[in-house]
């Protein structure tokens, strides 16, 4: 319990560090945001009442505090182009990244695990040998890739659907989730054949332990054997390393909402880059690096309560 | 009819040379209530020979020849579930690493009961445990309990020996095959876990192969003992007279190597007796 | 086995050497201009005359991938010669002085690469702006520690080898002990993560240049000319399929010659 404690406390200590980081990062932008909204023309008043309403004003250490402080309560500041509450902005994205975010990882998991397991087990070597040539191939499509062939195959060859008529969550959840299972298909792809690659060589290197011996010498079929004893030991490495999946779908959204044109965080993010509107850009990196943070501990505990070992302190 | 009777064992590993046998025309047999020791260098063949009485052996891995007869059943013929239905209830093995054959991430108590799980499914919880528990404390591990709720990795080597045993002996099985079982643990711990073994033979009349390259501990145990060298049986008889009288140039070359201190103490211990 | 795993290297050997060598051609002499258009061919699909087609402007669409692939091809290079050179200087002195810069240093390293490069890359990209040379040395310091991390732990594992011990004895000096000793032993694991750092810096520069803040037009690379294919999905499928396939290509050459280099060094 002490361990987990400490644990905690630490993970608070890592969310104050990246979110300073991801402030001051923003503080050491070249040029003001003034020049963007107002334009080089700006008369010297206009720009100095544009810079106290937007609390530029002030001292960083102020500043940061502040923002930190409302933060926390759930408001993200002003945007420079939109002129609204970036929480507001954030409302109506953040659900469908974090939908497609989750839809994308458990379709990873609930694939990669049983075939992983099959690949890691199977005693055929041709089983084998597609796995292995397989995995190559689809680690090397990237997911946007991914994204413009299925637009093209099931969007305009099939018809299946219409890139690009992206169905609001409000309007139908059903056909919003519909909508979705595409993209996240296509996120998940590329993770799908890292995580077989790993948990195959994970469970080859534990089918060869010496317990696995001590429960075939029990009279324990190979399947019980899989089942009661490797399956745990073959899924420590790869919890963490689906928390790495899940950090990298998370940030994959990005690019594939670009893609299927879906209104979610990752297209504000793009085009909040493109405008320089630093309290979006400022949020959404913010809000993606706590998920990180948060998923690393998730899997880090889970780990934990899986392997003994690893308790001790 | 005997317990255990091997006739004629060849076994030649795939991508060796054509007449290099691992096993090369092993033949011996066993009654109940025997214990026999299999010495040798390592790389004799003592292993494999255990492996194919046990029937882990993979077969893709090895030819092998010849007959191994248990309590009347032949091993060669079974199919993999006729073996997995006799292995952990006729007979049972315990290897030498105790730290690594046990899974690291399951309490001992489970792994002690696993026998118990495969082959007497119709048991509840409470008995598979309290079955658990009394083999526990036949294999000499006092705080049962408290060892039933531990990790693998919270335990000493030869506590961990001592639960493997248990595990072994949980279903009362006809033969208890030991590979090596001494070998990675200290001089201290050797001879109680040999102790152990004799309490076991003399109670309960386990009948037990004993596969070692350490002729003391041997000598202490065994009634009977085999001496095998490149994959043939050397020497075979009742370990008194093989000891007093060694036939065979490998086994006196053997029984020399024992250091001088070791074997005086080992003729103190056995005029005690 | 043996087979197998020579098939790997080989297939990703010919495959890599092969496409370095129509990236580099490209650098130099493509079969059409590509910036000539061409209205009579327009949208062309492939064909004997354009292999991959051509696009909305009549051009070429071979001769385009060859000049977007070498973009992204030397911002990929540049990208690890950044990375690994600054990972080697950072990950020896670290492995082998250790003390506390070390523990700093390389907690700082892991909390980097617990997140997404392109994230990070992101936001580098929003405060500096787009453009080839920031792409570059974006990704290149947030290569750096995955570089660090394994020429680090190889570095502490020598360090302590009686033959280091015995060159410092004879009086060897520091940097001839770092880079001409124990540097050699670190091409086991070295090699492997150029490949998959080049890997890695392909599909980052490729992902940042298709949302738009990586390469600017009018220099293409890979990314750039897969944004643009995608609004002619419907009238040219080639375009897009072609510069995908190009990238996917890439990615895979390197991947099995990496994978045919692991799997040697494994057996022995």
């Amino acid at each position: 319990m002490k361990l987990v404690l400490k644990k905690i406390i630490s993970l608070i200590i890592t969310l104050f560090v990246v979110s300073l980081l991801a402030f001051l990062a923003f503080q050491i932008i070249p040029g003001d945001p003034t020049t963007k909204i107002l334009g080089t023309s700006a008369t010297p008043e206009k720009v100095a009442q544009l810079r106290s309403e937007l609390g530029l004003d002030r001292p960083v250490m102020i500043r940061y505090l502040d923002w930190l402080g409302s933060f926390v309560r759930g408001e993200f500041g002003t945007s420079y182009t939109y002129r609204r509450d970036v929480s507001v902005l954030l409302s109506d994205k953040l659900p469908v990244t974090v939908l497609l975010t989750v839809i994308s990882f458990l379709i990873t998991v609930v694939i990669s695990v049983p075939l992983g397991i099959l690949a890691g087990s199977t005693r055929r070597k041709w089983v084998d040998h597609i796995f292995v040539i397989l995995d190559q191939v689809l680690m090397a499509i990237p997911p946007f890739f991914f994204g413009i062939i299925s637009c093209f195959l099931f969007g305009i060859v099939l018809k299946w659907f219409m890139p690009g008529n992206f169905i609001s969550l409000k309007e139908s959840p059903a056909r919003c989730i519909a909508y979705l299972i595409l993209p996240a298909v296509c996120l998940a792809l590329p993770r799908i054949a890292m995580t077989v690659r790993m948990l195959r060589s994970s469970v080859q290197e534990e089918l060869a332990q010496n317990y696995v011996l001590t429960a075939r010498s029990r009279g324990l079929s190979r399947g019980g054997i899989i089942q009661r004893h490797v399956l745990k030991n073959a899924m420590i490495p790869v919890v963490t390393f689906l928390a790495v999946s899940a950090a990298e779908i998370m940030t994959g959204t990005i690019i594939i909402e670009q893609v299927f044109t879906i209104p979610g965080t990752g297209r504000l993010l793009v085009s909040s880059i493109g405008n320089r509107d630093f309290p979006v850009v400022q949020a959404i990196i913010v809000i993606l690096a706590a998920w990180i943070v948060i998923v690393n501990f998730a899997a880090d505990m889970l780990n934990r309560w899986m392997d003994p070992r690893m308790r001790v302190e | 009819m005997s317990l255990l009777e091997v006739k004629d064992l060849r076994v030649r590993f795939h991508g060796t040379a054509p007449d290099h046998y691992a096993v090369d025309g092993v033949s011996f047999s066993m009654e109940r209530g025997d214990i026999l020791g299999l010495v040798g260098e390592s790389g004799t063949g003592k292993t494999v020979t255990a492996m194919c009485i046990s029937g882990l052996l993979p077969r893709e891995k090895a030819y092998r020849s010849g007959s191994i007869l248990l309590d009347g059943t032949e091993i060669f013929d079974c199919t993999e579930e006729e073996l997995n239905r006799m292995l952990g209830r006729d007979m049972t093995v315990v290897f030498q690493e105790p730290m690594t054959s046990f899974n690291p991430v399951y309490r001992i108590g489970r792994q002690v009961e696993e026998c118990l799980y495969v082959h007497e499914k119709n048991l509840s919880r409470a008995q598979k445990k309290e079955r658990a528990l009394e083999a526990m404390r036949r294999a000499g591990l006092p705080d049962a309990e408290d060892v039933y709720r531990k990790y693998p990795h919270e335990l000493s080597g030869g506590m961990l020996q001592r639960a493997m045993i248990a595990a072994a002996i949980v279903t009362n099985p006809k033969l208890l095959i030991a590979d090596e079982i001494t070998t990675a643990l200290d001089v201290t711990i050797q001879a109680q876990i040999i102790d152990l073994l004799l309490d076991l033979n003399r109670e309960d009349g386990m009948t037990i192969l004993f596969i070692s390259h350490d002729l003391r501990v041997v000598r202490r145990l065994c009634s009977h003992v085999i001496v095998m060298q490149k994959g043939k049986i050397v020497e075979h008889g009742r370990t008194d007279d093989v000891f007093a009288h060694p036939a065979h140039s490998y086994t006196r070359h053997l029984i020399e190597a024992i250091p001088s201190r070791d074997r005086r103490l080992n003729e103190e211990a056995d005029n005690h007796e | 086995m043996k087979i197998r795993n020579n098939a790997y290297f080989i297939t990703g050997g010919i495959l890599s050497a092969l496409l370095t060598v129509i990236i580099v051609v490209g650098l130099f002499w493509t079969p059409y201009s590509t910036t000539a258009m061409n209205a009579k061919e327009k949208m062309q699909p492939p064909s004997a005359m354009h292999i991959l087609g051509t696009d909305n402007f009549g051009r070429d669409l071979f001769s385009r991938v060859m000049e977007g692939a070498g973009t992204s091809f030397l911002i990929a290079v540049m990208v690890v010669v950044i990375g690994c050179a600054a990972g080697i200087l950072i990950g020896s002195l670290c492995g082998y002085f250790g003390g506390l810069a070390d523990i700093i240093l390389m907690h700082i390293c892991d909390t980097i690469t617990a997140f997404p490069a392109i994230l990070l890359a992101l936001v580098i990209i929003s405060i500096t702006g787009g453009g080839a040379m920031n792409i570059v040395l974006a990704l290149g310091i947030l290569f750096i520690p995955s570089f660090a991390r394994v020429v680090r732990t190889e570095y502490a594992a020598c360090r302590d080898l009686n033959y280091i011990k015995s060159a410092r004895l004879m009086g060897v000096s520091t940097p001839r002990i770092l880079y001409a000793h124990i540097l050699p032993n670190t091409l086991p694991v070295l090699i492997p993560a150029v490949t998959i750092g080049f890997n890695n810096a392909v599909l980052a520069e490729a992902s940042m240049s298709f949302l738009g803040i990586g390469i600017q037009p009018p220099q293409a690379s890979l990314g750039s000319m897969l944004k643009d294919s995608q609004n002619y999905l419907n009238s040219a499928p080639w375009y897009a399929l072609g510069t995908g396939l190009a990238v996917v290509l890439l990615i895979l050459a390197f991947s099995l010659l990496s994978e045919g280099v692991q799997q040697g060094s494994r057996r022995k």
